[in-house]
Protein backbone atom coordinates (compact mmCIF):
# COMPACT_ATOMS: atom_id res chain seq x y z
CA UNK A 1 0.00 0.00 0.00
CA UNK A 2 0.93 3.51 -0.73
CA UNK A 3 2.06 5.96 2.36
CA UNK A 4 0.86 9.79 1.82
CA UNK A 5 3.76 12.29 2.48
CA UNK A 6 3.07 15.91 2.86
CA UNK A 7 4.46 17.61 0.27
CA UNK A 8 5.90 21.21 1.98
CA UNK A 9 5.81 24.11 -0.02
CA UNK A 10 9.73 25.03 -0.05
CA UNK A 11 9.90 21.61 -1.93
CA UNK A 12 7.67 23.17 -5.01
CA UNK A 13 9.28 26.52 -4.54
CA UNK A 14 11.11 28.50 -7.09
CA UNK A 15 15.15 27.14 -7.16
CA UNK A 16 14.10 24.29 -6.04
CA UNK A 17 15.49 21.16 -6.21
CA UNK A 18 13.46 17.73 -8.62
CA UNK A 19 14.53 15.61 -5.69
CA UNK A 20 13.60 11.38 -5.65
CA UNK A 21 11.51 11.97 -2.39
CA UNK A 22 9.65 14.41 -4.14
CA UNK A 23 8.70 12.61 -7.13
CA UNK A 24 8.20 9.65 -5.18
CA UNK A 25 5.47 11.44 -2.93
CA UNK A 26 4.24 12.97 -6.30
CA UNK A 27 3.56 9.54 -7.66
CA UNK A 28 2.37 7.81 -3.78
CA UNK A 29 0.06 10.53 -2.50
CA UNK A 30 -2.73 10.06 -5.06
CA UNK A 31 -2.98 6.00 -4.56
CA UNK A 32 -1.99 7.05 -0.72
CA UNK A 33 -5.37 8.81 -0.96
CA UNK A 34 -7.57 6.33 -2.77
CA UNK A 35 -6.33 3.74 -0.56
CA UNK A 36 -6.86 5.19 2.46
CA UNK A 37 -3.56 5.60 4.15
CA UNK A 38 -3.74 6.81 7.47
CA UNK A 39 -1.73 9.68 7.34
CA UNK A 40 -3.44 10.18 3.84
CA UNK A 41 -6.59 13.32 3.88
CA UNK A 42 -9.62 11.53 3.92
CA UNK A 43 -12.19 11.99 0.37
CA UNK A 44 -14.78 14.74 1.08
CA UNK A 45 -18.16 14.25 -0.05
CA UNK A 46 -17.77 17.36 -2.04
CA UNK A 47 -15.42 15.52 -4.37
CA UNK A 48 -18.61 13.48 -5.28
CA UNK A 49 -20.63 15.90 -6.09
CA UNK A 50 -21.68 17.38 -9.64
CA UNK A 51 -19.39 19.81 -11.53
CA UNK A 52 -22.30 22.24 -12.01
CA UNK A 53 -25.24 23.33 -10.24
CA UNK A 54 -28.49 20.52 -10.02
CA UNK A 55 -31.35 20.90 -11.97
CA UNK A 56 -34.51 19.10 -10.89
CA UNK A 57 -35.08 15.44 -12.50
CA UNK A 58 -35.87 11.53 -11.70
CA UNK A 59 -32.46 10.52 -10.42
CA UNK A 60 -33.33 9.91 -6.30
CA UNK A 61 -30.53 11.71 -4.14
CA UNK A 62 -32.68 11.51 -0.67
CA UNK A 63 -35.80 9.18 0.05
CA UNK A 64 -37.20 9.70 3.47
CA UNK A 65 -39.84 7.28 4.78
CA UNK A 66 -42.31 7.79 8.03
CA UNK A 67 -45.51 6.54 8.95
CA UNK A 68 -47.44 8.14 11.94
CA UNK A 69 -50.38 8.07 14.01
CA UNK A 70 -50.59 11.37 15.14
CA UNK A 71 -49.76 15.05 14.34
CA UNK A 72 -46.48 15.59 13.88
CA UNK A 73 -44.68 18.92 12.12
CA UNK A 74 -40.59 18.18 12.80
CA UNK A 75 -40.57 14.19 11.95
CA UNK A 76 -38.48 13.66 9.42
CA UNK A 77 -37.24 15.71 6.01
CA UNK A 78 -34.18 15.95 3.88
CA UNK A 79 -31.14 18.34 4.31
CA UNK A 80 -29.99 20.31 1.37
CA UNK A 81 -26.17 20.28 1.05
CA UNK A 82 -25.57 22.25 -2.39
CA UNK A 83 -28.14 24.81 -3.57
CA UNK A 84 -29.93 24.24 -6.69
CA UNK A 85 -33.16 23.24 -8.37
CA UNK A 86 -34.76 19.65 -6.36
CA UNK A 87 -37.74 18.09 -7.63
CA UNK A 88 -39.79 17.36 -4.55
CA UNK A 89 -41.94 14.37 -4.39
CA UNK A 90 -44.17 13.54 -1.61
CA UNK A 91 -46.36 10.58 -1.59
CA UNK A 92 -49.01 9.28 0.93
CA UNK A 93 -51.55 6.93 1.90
CA UNK A 94 -53.92 6.65 5.16
CA UNK A 95 -54.42 3.26 6.60
CA UNK A 96 -57.20 1.64 8.22
CA UNK A 97 -58.63 3.98 11.11
CA UNK A 98 -60.56 2.24 13.84
CA UNK A 99 -63.17 4.25 15.84
CA UNK A 100 -61.42 5.08 18.84
CA UNK A 101 -63.72 3.98 22.57
CA UNK A 102 -65.81 1.74 20.11
CA UNK A 103 -66.60 -2.05 20.03
CA UNK A 104 -68.75 -2.40 17.07
CA UNK A 105 -65.79 -2.39 14.77
CA UNK A 106 -66.98 0.66 13.47
CA UNK A 107 -64.84 2.32 10.71
CA UNK A 108 -64.47 6.17 11.21
CA UNK A 109 -63.51 8.86 8.45
CA UNK A 110 -59.86 9.49 9.47
CA UNK A 111 -58.11 12.69 7.60
CA UNK A 112 -54.49 14.44 7.98
CA UNK A 113 -53.07 17.18 6.23
CA UNK A 114 -49.72 16.52 4.77
CA UNK A 115 -47.39 18.32 3.20
CA UNK A 116 -43.53 19.41 3.76
CA UNK A 117 -41.62 22.97 4.87
CA UNK A 118 -38.92 24.84 4.24
CA UNK A 119 -36.47 26.04 6.13
CA UNK A 120 -33.80 28.54 4.99
CA UNK A 121 -31.09 29.43 7.70
CA UNK A 122 -33.39 31.39 10.35
CA UNK A 123 -36.36 31.82 8.06
CA UNK A 124 -39.29 28.90 7.50
CA UNK A 125 -41.89 29.26 4.52
CA UNK A 126 -45.26 27.99 4.18
CA UNK A 127 -45.85 24.74 4.35
CA UNK A 128 -46.42 23.01 1.06
CA UNK A 129 -49.31 21.10 1.19
CA UNK A 130 -50.18 17.75 -0.36
CA UNK A 131 -53.45 17.91 -2.81
CA UNK A 132 -53.52 21.66 -2.45
CA UNK A 133 -54.49 21.70 1.50
CA UNK A 134 -57.10 18.64 1.03
CA UNK A 135 -57.79 15.94 3.30
CA UNK A 136 -55.64 13.11 1.97
CA UNK A 137 -57.16 9.86 1.99
CA UNK A 138 -56.79 6.02 2.05
CA UNK A 139 -56.26 6.22 -1.54
CA UNK A 140 -52.61 7.05 -2.74
CA UNK A 141 -51.82 10.63 -3.37
CA UNK A 142 -48.73 11.62 -4.65
CA UNK A 143 -47.37 15.15 -6.14
CA UNK A 144 -44.04 16.88 -6.66
CA UNK A 145 -43.02 20.06 -7.27
CA UNK A 146 -39.43 21.68 -8.73
CA UNK A 147 -38.16 24.10 -5.75
CA UNK A 148 -34.96 25.93 -6.01
CA UNK A 149 -33.00 25.50 -2.30
CA UNK A 150 -29.69 27.15 -1.07
CA UNK A 151 -26.76 25.43 0.50
CA UNK A 152 -28.12 23.81 4.01
CA UNK A 153 -31.48 24.48 3.85
CA UNK A 154 -33.69 21.68 4.88
CA UNK A 155 -37.32 20.07 4.74
CA UNK A 156 -39.44 18.65 7.10
CA UNK A 157 -43.00 16.66 6.72
CA UNK A 158 -45.85 18.22 8.72
CA UNK A 159 -48.79 16.19 9.61
CA UNK A 160 -51.48 17.41 10.65
CA UNK A 161 -54.35 15.04 12.10
CA UNK A 162 -58.16 16.74 11.67
CA UNK A 163 -59.93 13.33 12.43
CA UNK A 164 -58.55 10.53 14.74
CA UNK A 165 -57.48 7.42 14.23
CA UNK A 166 -54.91 8.44 11.79
CA UNK A 167 -51.92 6.07 10.35
CA UNK A 168 -50.37 7.61 7.18
CA UNK A 169 -47.27 6.54 5.58
CA UNK A 170 -45.20 9.28 3.91
CA UNK A 171 -42.73 9.21 1.50
CA UNK A 172 -40.63 12.00 0.84
CA UNK A 173 -38.21 12.52 -1.96
CA UNK A 174 -36.24 14.39 -4.20
CA UNK A 175 -34.62 14.14 -7.57
CA UNK A 176 -32.16 15.58 -10.17
CA UNK A 177 -31.10 15.43 -13.50
CA UNK A 178 -27.30 14.64 -13.41
CA UNK A 179 -27.46 10.51 -14.15
CA UNK A 180 -23.99 11.08 -12.11
CA UNK A 181 -25.47 11.92 -8.77
CA UNK A 182 -24.63 9.80 -5.99
CA UNK A 183 -27.43 8.98 -3.23
CA UNK A 184 -27.06 11.45 -0.01
CA UNK A 185 -23.99 13.42 -1.49
CA UNK A 186 -25.85 16.49 -2.27
CA UNK A 187 -29.01 15.68 0.19
CA UNK A 188 -29.43 13.42 2.95
CA UNK A 189 -32.15 12.22 4.83
CA UNK A 190 -32.80 13.14 8.38
CA UNK A 191 -34.42 12.53 11.48
CA UNK A 192 -35.14 15.64 14.00
CA UNK B 1 -8.13 24.38 0.91
CA UNK B 2 -5.60 23.76 -2.49
CA UNK B 3 -6.85 25.39 -5.47
CA UNK B 4 -7.27 22.86 -8.76
CA UNK B 5 -5.33 24.46 -11.98
CA UNK B 6 -5.81 22.31 -15.86
CA UNK B 7 -2.10 21.56 -16.37
CA UNK B 8 -2.34 22.76 -20.20
CA UNK B 9 -0.01 19.91 -22.20
CA UNK B 10 2.61 22.32 -22.98
CA UNK B 11 3.74 22.53 -20.03
CA UNK B 12 4.39 18.63 -19.88
CA UNK B 13 5.82 18.89 -23.03
CA UNK B 14 8.94 17.28 -24.60
CA UNK B 15 11.99 20.06 -24.04
CA UNK B 16 9.33 22.66 -22.09
CA UNK B 17 10.99 23.91 -19.38
CA UNK B 18 9.53 22.73 -15.85
CA UNK B 19 8.31 25.80 -14.16
CA UNK B 20 7.51 26.36 -10.16
CA UNK B 21 4.09 26.78 -11.32
CA UNK B 22 3.75 23.04 -12.90
CA UNK B 23 5.33 21.62 -9.53
CA UNK B 24 3.14 23.70 -7.46
CA UNK B 25 0.04 22.30 -9.13
CA UNK B 26 1.31 18.75 -9.43
CA UNK B 27 1.67 18.80 -5.53
CA UNK B 28 -1.74 20.47 -4.91
CA UNK B 29 -4.06 19.24 -8.16
CA UNK B 30 -3.75 15.69 -5.82
CA UNK B 31 -5.54 17.41 -2.74
CA UNK B 32 -7.61 19.54 -4.74
CA UNK B 33 -9.31 16.65 -6.36
CA UNK B 34 -10.29 14.99 -3.56
CA UNK B 35 -11.50 17.93 -1.56
CA UNK B 36 -13.99 18.32 -4.03
CA UNK B 37 -12.39 21.56 -4.90
CA UNK B 38 -14.41 24.28 -6.74
CA UNK B 39 -12.70 23.91 -9.84
CA UNK B 40 -11.27 20.23 -9.38
CA UNK B 41 -13.02 17.70 -11.78
CA UNK B 42 -15.95 15.50 -10.05
CA UNK B 43 -15.07 11.95 -8.66
CA UNK B 44 -17.55 9.93 -10.85
CA UNK B 45 -19.72 6.91 -9.81
CA UNK B 46 -18.26 4.77 -12.46
CA UNK B 47 -14.51 5.29 -10.31
CA UNK B 48 -16.10 4.54 -6.85
CA UNK B 49 -17.71 0.94 -8.60
CA UNK B 50 -15.02 -1.04 -10.68
CA UNK B 51 -16.55 -4.32 -9.60
CA UNK B 52 -19.65 -5.37 -10.83
CA UNK B 53 -22.21 -5.90 -9.36
CA UNK B 54 -22.98 -9.84 -7.65
CA UNK B 55 -26.35 -11.51 -6.39
CA UNK B 56 -26.92 -14.85 -4.70
CA UNK B 57 -27.14 -15.61 -1.40
CA UNK B 58 -24.40 -14.11 -0.21
CA UNK B 59 -25.94 -10.47 -1.70
CA UNK B 60 -26.61 -9.20 2.01
CA UNK B 61 -25.30 -5.77 1.52
CA UNK B 62 -28.24 -3.41 0.69
CA UNK B 63 -27.05 -0.84 -2.30
CA UNK B 64 -30.46 0.98 -2.80
CA UNK B 65 -34.25 0.36 -1.19
CA UNK B 66 -37.06 2.53 -1.92
CA UNK B 67 -40.50 2.92 -0.72
CA UNK B 68 -43.88 3.53 -2.04
CA UNK B 69 -47.41 3.32 -1.57
CA UNK B 70 -49.70 2.25 -3.86
CA UNK B 71 -54.20 1.96 -3.99
CA UNK B 72 -55.19 1.44 -7.18
CA UNK B 73 -53.39 -0.10 -10.74
CA UNK B 74 -49.89 1.84 -11.15
CA UNK B 75 -47.24 1.38 -13.83
CA UNK B 76 -45.28 4.50 -12.49
CA UNK B 77 -44.05 3.60 -9.11
CA UNK B 78 -40.23 3.55 -7.93
CA UNK B 79 -37.44 2.06 -9.75
CA UNK B 80 -34.44 2.21 -10.62
CA UNK B 81 -31.40 2.17 -13.11
CA UNK B 82 -27.90 0.64 -13.67
CA UNK B 83 -24.87 2.15 -13.95
CA UNK B 84 -22.65 -1.00 -13.53
CA UNK B 85 -23.75 -4.22 -15.52
CA UNK B 86 -23.88 -7.29 -12.90
CA UNK B 87 -26.09 -9.83 -11.05
CA UNK B 88 -27.99 -8.22 -8.37
CA UNK B 89 -30.22 -9.50 -5.85
CA UNK B 90 -33.73 -7.61 -6.36
CA UNK B 91 -35.95 -8.03 -3.09
CA UNK B 92 -40.15 -6.61 -3.31
CA UNK B 93 -41.89 -6.60 0.05
CA UNK B 94 -45.52 -5.82 -0.13
CA UNK B 95 -47.41 -4.92 2.92
CA UNK B 96 -51.49 -5.43 2.26
CA UNK B 97 -53.64 -3.14 3.97
CA UNK B 98 -56.88 -4.17 5.90
CA UNK B 99 -59.76 -3.21 3.50
CA UNK B 100 -62.75 -2.06 5.84
CA UNK B 101 -66.23 -2.36 4.19
CA UNK B 102 -67.93 0.66 3.84
CA UNK B 103 -70.41 -0.45 6.22
CA UNK B 104 -71.40 -0.18 9.81
CA UNK B 105 -70.63 -3.95 10.40
CA UNK B 106 -67.26 -3.29 10.82
CA UNK B 107 -66.47 -6.04 8.50
CA UNK B 108 -63.21 -6.26 6.52
CA UNK B 109 -63.18 -7.02 2.66
CA UNK B 110 -60.61 -8.90 0.31
CA UNK B 111 -56.98 -7.40 -0.75
CA UNK B 112 -54.97 -8.58 -3.09
CA UNK B 113 -52.56 -6.92 -5.86
CA UNK B 114 -50.09 -8.33 -8.34
CA UNK B 115 -47.29 -6.68 -7.66
CA UNK B 116 -44.26 -6.71 -11.34
CA UNK B 117 -40.71 -6.24 -11.15
CA UNK B 118 -40.57 -4.91 -14.52
CA UNK B 119 -37.39 -4.88 -16.40
CA UNK B 120 -37.32 -2.21 -19.74
CA UNK B 121 -40.96 -2.23 -19.52
CA UNK B 122 -41.76 -6.00 -19.57
CA UNK B 123 -42.81 -8.08 -16.42
CA UNK B 124 -40.16 -10.17 -15.36
CA UNK B 125 -41.16 -11.49 -12.28
CA UNK B 126 -44.82 -11.21 -10.44
CA UNK B 127 -45.61 -11.42 -6.67
CA UNK B 128 -49.25 -12.15 -6.04
CA UNK B 129 -50.31 -11.40 -2.88
CA UNK B 130 -54.34 -11.18 -1.03
CA UNK B 131 -56.20 -10.91 2.22
CA UNK B 132 -58.45 -13.51 1.63
CA UNK B 133 -61.18 -13.06 4.70
CA UNK B 134 -62.95 -15.54 3.66
CA UNK B 135 -60.46 -17.83 4.24
CA UNK B 136 -58.66 -16.57 7.63
CA UNK B 137 -55.49 -15.76 5.55
CA UNK B 138 -54.58 -11.93 7.16
CA UNK B 139 -51.38 -12.61 6.57
CA UNK B 140 -50.63 -8.88 5.60
CA UNK B 141 -47.05 -9.53 4.58
CA UNK B 142 -45.38 -11.11 1.01
CA UNK B 143 -41.99 -10.89 -0.33
CA UNK B 144 -39.92 -12.23 -3.61
CA UNK B 145 -36.31 -12.60 -3.73
CA UNK B 146 -34.67 -12.96 -7.43
CA UNK B 147 -31.35 -12.65 -8.56
CA UNK B 148 -31.42 -10.40 -11.80
CA UNK B 149 -28.91 -9.87 -14.74
CA UNK B 150 -28.86 -6.23 -15.58
CA UNK B 151 -26.67 -4.22 -18.13
CA UNK B 152 -26.19 -0.61 -17.73
CA UNK B 153 -29.43 1.51 -18.14
CA UNK B 154 -31.61 -0.97 -17.64
CA UNK B 155 -34.57 0.45 -15.91
CA UNK B 156 -36.60 -1.53 -13.22
CA UNK B 157 -39.76 -0.21 -12.60
CA UNK B 158 -42.31 -1.61 -10.11
CA UNK B 159 -46.08 -1.69 -11.49
CA UNK B 160 -49.06 -3.00 -9.27
CA UNK B 161 -52.51 -3.98 -10.71
CA UNK B 162 -55.15 -4.30 -7.38
CA UNK B 163 -56.89 -7.45 -8.37
CA UNK B 164 -59.80 -6.99 -5.48
CA UNK B 165 -62.50 -4.85 -6.14
CA UNK B 166 -62.25 -3.72 -2.59
CA UNK B 167 -58.75 -3.63 -2.06
CA UNK B 168 -57.49 -0.43 -0.14
CA UNK B 169 -53.74 -1.27 -1.46
CA UNK B 170 -50.86 -1.14 0.97
CA UNK B 171 -47.03 0.08 1.42
CA UNK B 172 -44.41 -1.77 -1.33
CA UNK B 173 -40.40 -1.40 -0.49
CA UNK B 174 -38.01 -2.05 -2.86
CA UNK B 175 -34.30 -3.82 -2.10
CA UNK B 176 -31.35 -4.20 -4.31
CA UNK B 177 -28.24 -5.84 -2.74
CA UNK B 178 -24.96 -7.03 -3.84
CA UNK B 179 -22.00 -9.35 -1.84
CA UNK B 180 -19.17 -6.78 -2.45
CA UNK B 181 -18.80 -5.49 1.14
CA UNK B 182 -16.83 -2.34 -0.56
CA UNK B 183 -20.27 -1.49 -2.42
CA UNK B 184 -21.24 1.66 -1.72
CA UNK B 185 -25.23 3.07 -1.47
CA UNK B 186 -26.68 4.25 -4.87
CA UNK B 187 -23.51 3.86 -6.69
CA UNK B 188 -23.99 0.64 -8.85
CA UNK B 189 -27.50 1.44 -9.04
CA UNK B 190 -29.86 4.72 -8.61
CA UNK B 191 -33.27 5.41 -7.85
CA UNK B 192 -35.64 7.02 -10.18
CA UNK B 193 -39.06 8.76 -9.99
Amino acid sequence: MAKYREISESEVAVGAPITQQLMHALKDNPKAIIENDSTAPAISYKALQSTAEHTAGEVIVAQAVGHFTTDDFSAMGISIRRGGTYRVRLTSRLGTATAAGSDDGNIRQAAATIGFQRFSGTNSFTPYFLANNNTVSRNRMTQQIDQRFETNDYILVVIDETAEMMEATVVLTVGVSDTNAIYGVDAIPRIN
Amino acid sequence: MTTYRDIPDSEIAVNSALSQTTMQSLKDNIDTVFEGGELAPQILPAALARATGSGGSGATNIILQLTDVFSTDDSTLMGFKVRVQGTYRVNLEVRLADSPRQSSDGALEDNAVAAKIQKNGVDAHTLNHAIDVDNANNNTFAEITHDMVLAVNDHINIAVDVTSNHGDGGNLTLTVCVDDDDAMYGVNVYGVL
